[in-house]
C-alpha cells in the first residue's frame, strides 16, 4: 500500500505540521460556528457582549456613562490621594457628620493624613509635620501644583532620638492582617481588633480654628507654603465662618 | 507524498468545464462564508479594524454581493449545463439518486463496522458524493432566493425579511459546516488523498483510487478498454443503467414480496465480494 | 506704517481689556472656588448615616469643580449662580434643583433677549419623556435634562475638522477678541456636526430602555431585540449612516426632534404604523420601498412585548387604538413564533448532517485503522 511506502523526511513533518495547524484553525472555526447559532446569540452593540443578563449589560451601560454635569466623576475617581488604610473602612469621603463641615472636611483629607488630626497628642515626644510624596515616601522640598494637589500627603512624623517613624502608617501591617481575616472574626474579636487599632485615636479632633489662626497647629512656612500663602491660610477666618452658623457638629466618629 | 507511481494508469474524473464551475464556486462560496459571518463577528474582531470599522462594513457588504452573484451566475450556468451539454447532461444523470445506492450505504456501513470484508463496488457517484451535490442545489436555491429579497429589501414587508434573513443565516450555518466537517474531510484529511485530492486542478483519479472508491465504474471502463463489453460502451451517464435500475429493483421488491428471490440485486452483488 | 499703528492699537486694546476682563471674572465667580477648587470636597448622600454601614445611601456627590475644564466647556461663560440660584449660606441647604428653563445673563443675540432653553424645556414637558406628555401613572421616574446631558468640553480639533487654522485668522481679521472667535468658531461647529456617534446614542436610550424593571413601572416594553436588526450589525462596525434610535423615534429630516419624541401609539409619531413608511423612506435611507416595507409589526421586538399581550394599557388609549394595538401585539407574538419555529428547523437539521457526518467519518477512519491492522499481519 502507498502508506506503508511513505517516507518520513522534513518536507512531510513541515506539511503534516501544516496541515494539522489548518486542521486546528477549521475545527475552532466549525465550533465558533456552532457556538454562534446555537448559544450566543447577536452582539450587542451597548457593551459589545452577548446574551442572556440584560440586566447585567444595563450595570455596565450606566457604569460606562458619567453621572456628574460637569463631567467631575472623570477627573476626581477617588476622593482621597494619601493610599491610607482607613479608607478600606471608612470610605473617600469619610467624613459623613456634620452637614456644614464634612465635605469641607473630605477636600482637607485630600491632602492630608488622617492621623493628624485624628490622632491623641503624644507626651514627651516630639511630632513634626512633612509633605511627603504619595508615591516614593520623600519628604518634598518645593511644592508643585496647587489648590492641595500636590502629589504629597501632610504626615505627622515622631522624632525619637534621632529616628524619624511615620505615625500614620504605624498601624498598617495590623490593619492589613485585620481586613484579610475579618470576614473570619466573630464580633468579640472584631470589637478588640477595632480597639486595637483606634487605640491612638482621639475623640477630641484637631478643628478648623485650630490651623487657620496665627501661631496654630501647623507652622506653614515650615510646610513650605510661600509667605503670602501661609498669611492667607493663617488668617482665613473659615473657624470663624463656620462658628457663625448657630449649631456645630463635631465628628463624633468613635462615640459608642 | 500520493502514490503517483511510474506505472499508475489515471482516468479522467472532471472535464474542464466542471473544473472551471468547481474553481470559481469555491472562490464565491469561501468569500460569502468570509463576509457573511463578519456580521456575526466577534466584538474584538471588530474592534480591531478601529476607525476603519465603517469602511470595511461597506466592503464587506459589496463584496459579498458580488460574490453572491457570481455564485448564483455559475449555478444558472450549471442549469443550462446539465440540460444541454453531453458531458453535463451524463454528470446529471450519474448523480439522480437511485436504488443501489440505498444498498451502497448498508453494505457500506457494514463493511465499516467490520461485518463485511470488502467495500462495496460503487459507481461514479457515490452517495454521500450524490448528497453533497444534492445539497448544493437544495441550499444554493434557498440561499439565493433569500438572498435576492434581502438585497431588493424595499419590495418586501419587514416579516418576510426577518423570515428570509433567518432562513439565510441558518442555510448558511448547515453549508458551512457541511463543508468543513464534510468535504474538507473528504478531500484533504481522508487517508487515501492526504494532504490534498489533486482531481479539482487536473481532472485525473489514480487506477488505484478508481478501484477503491468506484469499483463498479472502474470495472465497467477498464471492459470498454479491453473491448470486453457486452454492449455499445458507454463509460457512464447512460439513462439506460438509471431505468434499469429502478426497474431491477421494484421487480426484485414484487419477487420479494411473493416469496422468490429476486434476480439481479443483492445476491449478485454478494456474490462479486465473495 | 499703517501695519504698526494697527499692532499698537491693538495691544492697546488688549492691554486696555485685559485687567478688565480678570475683575469681571473675578466678581461673577463670587466666592465658589475658595472651597470647590479643591480636589478632595464631597461627600455621601445628604442623610448622616455613616455610608460604610449603610451602603444603600453610598451615592457620591463630587463637589469639585475644575476651572480650567469649566472655562472650555459649553456653560463656561456662565457663572455657578446663574444655574445654581439661591445659593447664599453655608452649608447650601434649601437650595432648588437648578431649573434650565432659568434666563441666562448671556444674551441671545437673535432676539437681543436673555437667552433661556425655556422653550425646549417647555416642549420636553409636552414629549413622551415628560412630565405632561408621558401617560405614565409614576411620574417621579421620568428623565430630566441631567439624564441625557452634560456640560461637556468642546475638545474640537478645529485644524482636523476644517483643514486648517487660518478659518480662524480670517474671523480675527473683524473680531478681536481671539479666545471669543475660538469659542465661537467652536460652538458654530460642534452644532453643525452630529453630537454622538450611533453607539453612544444606543447607550444612552439603553440606559433606561434596557431596563425591565424600571419600563414595567411606567407600564412599558423594554428593548432587547435592537441588538438582532441589521441597523445594529452596522452600527457595531461604526458605520453612522445608518439608523439609531433617534434617525426613526425622532428625525430632524421629518420635523421632530428628541425633545419632542413621541409614543409609537401617538397618531403623529414616525414610529406609529401608519407614518413608519415615511420614516423608513427618509432621505439617505430606504428611499426606495415600497407600502408594505413599512407595514408589519414591530422592527426591533422584544421579550417584554411578547409578555405584555393582553395586558391592558393605561387610560388614555381609545378602543380602536387599543384594539389596534392588541393586534400588532398579537401579530408580533405570531411573527417570532415563526422565527423561533425556522431557527428550531435549522437547528434539528443541522445537528443531523452533521453528527451523521461526523459519525460516518469516524467510522472511515475506524475501518481504514483495521484494514491497515490485517495488512500488518499478513506481511508478516
Amino acid at each position: 500500500m502507498h502508506n506503508s511506502a511513505k517516507k518520513h523526511t522534513l518536507k512531510t513533518l513541515a506539511l503534516d505540521i501544516f496541515m494539522g495547524l489548518n486542521f486546528v484553525f477549521l475545527l475552532m472555526v466549525a465550533v465558533w460556528i456552532v457556538w454562534v447559532y446555537y448559544f450566543r446569540g447577536p452582539i450587542d452593540i451597548v457593551t459589545g457582549k452577548t446574551r442572556d443578563s440584560d440586566q447585567e449589560l444595563l450595570m455596565q451601560a450606566r457604569s460606562e456613562y458619567t453621572k456628574h454635569f460637569h463631567g467631575m466623576d472623570l477627573v476626581v475617581i477617588k476622593g482621597i490621594q494619601t493610599g491610607s488604610l482607613c479608607v478600606d473602612c471608612h470610605g473617600d469621603y469619610s467624613h459623613y457628620k456634620g452637614q456644614k463641615v464634612r465635605a469641607l472636611f473630605n477636600a482637607h483629607s485630600w491632602f492630608i493624613a488622617c492621623e493628624v488630626c485624628h490622632i491623641k497628642p503624644e507626651q514627651g515626644s516630639v511630632v513634626v509635620y512633612r509633605w511627603l510624596d504619595n508615591k516614593t515616601g520623600h519628604e518634598l522640598t518645593t511644592l508643585t501644583g496647587e489648590n492641595g494637589d500636590y502629589g504629597a500627603t501632610i504626615v505627622p512624623l515622631k522624632i525619637d532620638n534621632g529616628k524619624t517613624s511615620r505615625l500614620d502608617r504605624s498601624e498598617d501591617d495590623f490593619i492589613r492582617e485585620y481586613l484579610q481575616t475579618r470576614d473570619k472574626l466573630n464580633d468579640e474579636q472584631k470589637k478588640a481588633a477595632e480597639e486595637r487599632m483606634h487605640e491612638t485615636m482621639t475623640k477630641d479632633p484637631v478643628f478648623c480654628d485650630q490651623c487657620h489662626k496665627e501661631n496654630g497647629f501647623f507652622n506653614f512656612t515650615d510646610l513650605l507654603y510661600t509667605p503670602q500663602t501661609a498669611k492667607y491660610l493663617e488668617t482665613l477666618d473659615m473657624g470663624a465662618m463656620a462658628k457663625t452658623y448657630k449649631e456645630f457638629h463635631f465628628p463624633t466618629l468613635f462615640d459608642k | 507524498m500520493n502514490s503517483h507511481a511510474e506505472n499508475t494508469r489515471y482516468f479522467v474524473r472532471l472535464t474542464p468545464s466542471q473544473r472551471l464551475q468547481h474553481i470559481i464556486l469555491v472562490v464565491s462560496t469561501s468569500l460569502l462564508i468570509i463576509t457573511g459571518y463578519m456580521v456575526q463577528a466577534e466584538a474584538f474582531v471588530i474592534q480591531s479594524f478601529g476607525n476603519y470599522g465603517d469602511t470595511v462594513f461597506w466592503l464587506r457588504g459589496w463584496i459579498h454581493r458580488i460574490a453572491g452573484a457570481t455564485a448564483t451566475a455559475i449555478c444558472v450556468y450549471h442549469i443550462f449545463y446539465v440540460l444541454v451539454s453531453k458531458e453535463g447532461q451524463s454528470w446529471f444523470i450519474d448523480m439522480i439518486p437511485r436504488p443501489r445506492d440505498l444498498l451502497d450505504v448498508w453494505q457500506n456501513i457494514s463493511y465499516m463496522l467490520g461485518f463485511r470484508e470488502r467495500r462495496p463496488k460503487m459507481d461514479r457517484f457515490f452517495y454521500l458524493e450524490k448528497l453533497e451535490y444534492w445539497s448544493v442545489w437544495f441550499g444554493m436555491t434557498i440561499v439565493i432566493v433569500t438572498g435576492i429579497m434581502l438585497w431588493t429589501e424595499f419590495y418586501w414587508p419587514e416579516f418576510f425579511l426577518r423570515i428570509a434573513s433567518a432562513f439565510h443565516l441558518g442555510e448558511a450555518t448547515l453549508a458551512t459546516l457541511a463543508i468543513i466537517v464534510g468535504h474538507v474531510y473528504a478531500v484533504h484529511y481522508n487517508a487515501h488523498v492526504y494532504p490534498m485530492n489533486t482531481t479539482f486542478i487536473d481532472g485525473m483519479i489514480s487506477e488505484h483510487l478508481m478501484k477503491e472508491e468506484h469499483g463498479m465504474q472502474y470495472e465497467r471502463e477498464l471492459a470498454i478498454m479491453n473491448g470486453t463489453a457486452e454492449q455499445a460502451p458507454t463509460p457512464h451517464g447512460e439513462l439506460a443503467r438509471l431505468i434499469d435500475d429502478y426497474r431491477n429493483c421494484i421487480t426484485y421488491l414484487l419477487a420479494r414480496m411473493k416469496g422468490k428471490p429476486g434476480p439481479d440485486t443483492e445476491e449478485t452483488r454478494v456474490d462479486d465480494d465473495a | 506704517m499703517s501695519v504698526y499703528l494697527t499692532m499698537i492699537l491693538r495691544t492697546a486694546t488688549l492691554l486696555f481689556l485685559l485687567p478688565f476682563s480678570i475683575s469681571i471674572m473675578a466678581e461673577v465667580e463670587g466666592n465658589c472656588e475658595l472651597c470647590h477648587k479643591f480636589p478632595g470636597i464631597g461627600r455621601y448622600t445628604q442623610t448622616e448615616s455613616d455610608p460604610a454601614k449603610d451602603p444603600a445611601h453610598r451615592e457620591k456627590f463630587i463637589l469639585y469643580i475644575d476651572d480650567e475644564l469649566y472655562d472650555a466647556s459649553y456653560h463656561g461663560k456662565i457663572h455657578c449662580k446663574g444655574c445654581h440660584i439661591g445659593v447664599d449660606k453655608i452649608p447650601h441647604t434649601d437650595v432648588p434643583k437648578v431649573d434650565c428653563a432659568t434666563d441666562c445673563h448671556i444674551r441671545d443675540p437673535s432676539v437681543d433677549k436673555a437667552f433661556s432653553h425655556k422653550k425646549i424645556v417647555d416642549d420636553f414637558r409636552k414629549s413622551v419623556h415628560g412630565v405632561d406628555g408621558s401617560r405614565s401613572e409614576d411620574k417621579s421616574g421620568l428623565p430630566v435634562c441631567k439624564d441625557c446631558h452634560t456640560n461637556k468640553t468642546y475638545h474640537i480639533d478645529i485644524e482636523a475638522r476644517v483643514g486648517t487654522e487660518d478659518f480662524l485668522k480670517v474671523c480675527n481679521e473683524c473680531h478681536q477678541s481671539e479666545a471669543w472667535t475660538k469659542r465661537f468658531f467652536e460652538h458654530m461647529l460642534y452644532r453643525s456636526l452630529k453630537r454622538r456617534t450611533s453607539r453612544e446614542v444606543i447607550k444612552l436610550c439603553s440606559r433606561c430602555h434596557m431596563d425591565a424593571e424600571l419600563m414595567a413601572k411606567h407600564n412599558l416594553d423594554y428593548v432587547a431585540g435592537f441588538k438582532e436588526t441589521f441597523h445594529a450589525k452596522a452600527i457595531s462596525y461604526g458605520d453612522e449612516d445608518v439608523a439609531n434610535c433617534l434617525n426613526c423615534h425622532a428625525p430632524y429630516q421629518l420635523g421632530f426632534s428628541p425633545h419632542r419624541i413621541k409614543s409609537a401609539r401617538d397618531e403623529s409619531s414616525p414610529t406609529h404604523s401608519e407614518n413608519k413608511i415615511e420614516t423608513c423612506r427618509q432621505a439617505g435611507c430606504h428611499m426606495k420601498a415600497q407600502l408594505k416595507f413599512g407595514a408589519g409589526s414591530r422592527v426591533h421586538p422584544s421579550p417584554g412585548k411578547i409578555q405584555l399581550v393582553g395586558r391592558t394599557t393605561t387610560t388614555k388609549t381609545t378602543t380602536a387604538s387599543r384594539e389596534a394595538e392588541k393586534k400588532l401585539l398579537a401579530d408580533t407574538l405570531f411573527e417570532a413564533k415563526v422565527i423561533g419555529w425556522i431557527i428550531l428547523f435549522y437547528k434539528v437539521l443541522i445537528a443531523c448532517v452533521i453528527s451523521g457526518f461526523i459519525l460516518h467519518r469516524s467510522l472511515d477512519i475506524y475501518a481504514a485503522r483495521r484494514e491497515k491492522r490485517i495488512m500488518r499481519s499478513l506481511m508478516k
